[in-house]
């Protein structure tokens, strides 16, 4: 093949960024050093289901020009 | 070994918490929200109605009827819409997603921030009356 090489993107965490840049979102990845939200718990327990729920933290993004702060994903354990 | 770790490795489902920063604990049963909705149909389903069920801010966001119009779209890709008050901050998050669905629309981008404004709004109005 030739030419510039082409690939399935399959890091959802760069999915969701260029989604974000594509409905004109100002988004980048966060330090994971300097955020408390990437610690757990990240349920209050208010809902059912949410007390006993594992979770993985995949990272968070930094959002600006927006209500909130930061989008947080986490993985289903 | 950390205590969250499954024996048959993480799952490909994805949620994402749209995070609005402040102690969400000190007005934790004010700010907990969620919605509810009426549907009609199966394959292509419709919502009817949507509201809010939870503490003081459901007034608020019950009261929003560009938002209202806004989630009976959104509502068919995002499930449900919960408020989450936690320790360091507030969560608004859906259901989990699989992997091929993780992209958002600008309609459900729109909703959710208009979500976390009043949040924001409500969480100040509360700060001031308490001073």
């Amino acid at each position: 093949m030739e030419g510039a090489e082409e690939y399935l993107e399959t890091d959802v965490r760069k999915i969701f960024l260029n989604n974000l840049k594509n409905l004109g979102v100002d988004a980048e990845f966060a330090d994971p050093d300097k955020l408390d939200i990437e610690k757990p718990p990240y349920y209050s327990g208010f809902f059912a289901g949410s007390i006993f729920r594992m979770v993985d933290n995949m990272g968070a993004i930094g959002v600006k020009g927006q209500n909130f702060d930061y989008i947080h994903i986490v993985r289903r354990g | 070994m950390s205590e969250l770790t499954t024996p048959w490795g993480a799952l490909p489902y994805y949620q994402m918490h749209y995070i609005v920063l402040g102690n969400g604990k000190v007005f934790a049963e004010q700010l907990v929200a969620r919605t509810r909705k009426r549907t009609k149909g199966f394959v292509h389903k419709e919502i009817l109605d949507v509201w809010w069920e939870g503490g003081n801010i459901v007034s608020v966001l019950n009261q929003d009827a560009q938002l209202k119009s806004l989630l009976k779209k959104v509502l068919l890709e995002e499930g449900e819409i919960y408020i989450d008050p936690t320790e360091n901050c507030i969560r608004i998050y859906s259901g989990w997603k699989p992997e091929r669905k993780i992209e958002i629309s600008k309609d459900a981008l729109q909703a959710y921030n208009m979500i976390a404004g009043h949040v924001k709004k409500f969480m100040s109005e509360l700060t001031v009356s308490r001073i």
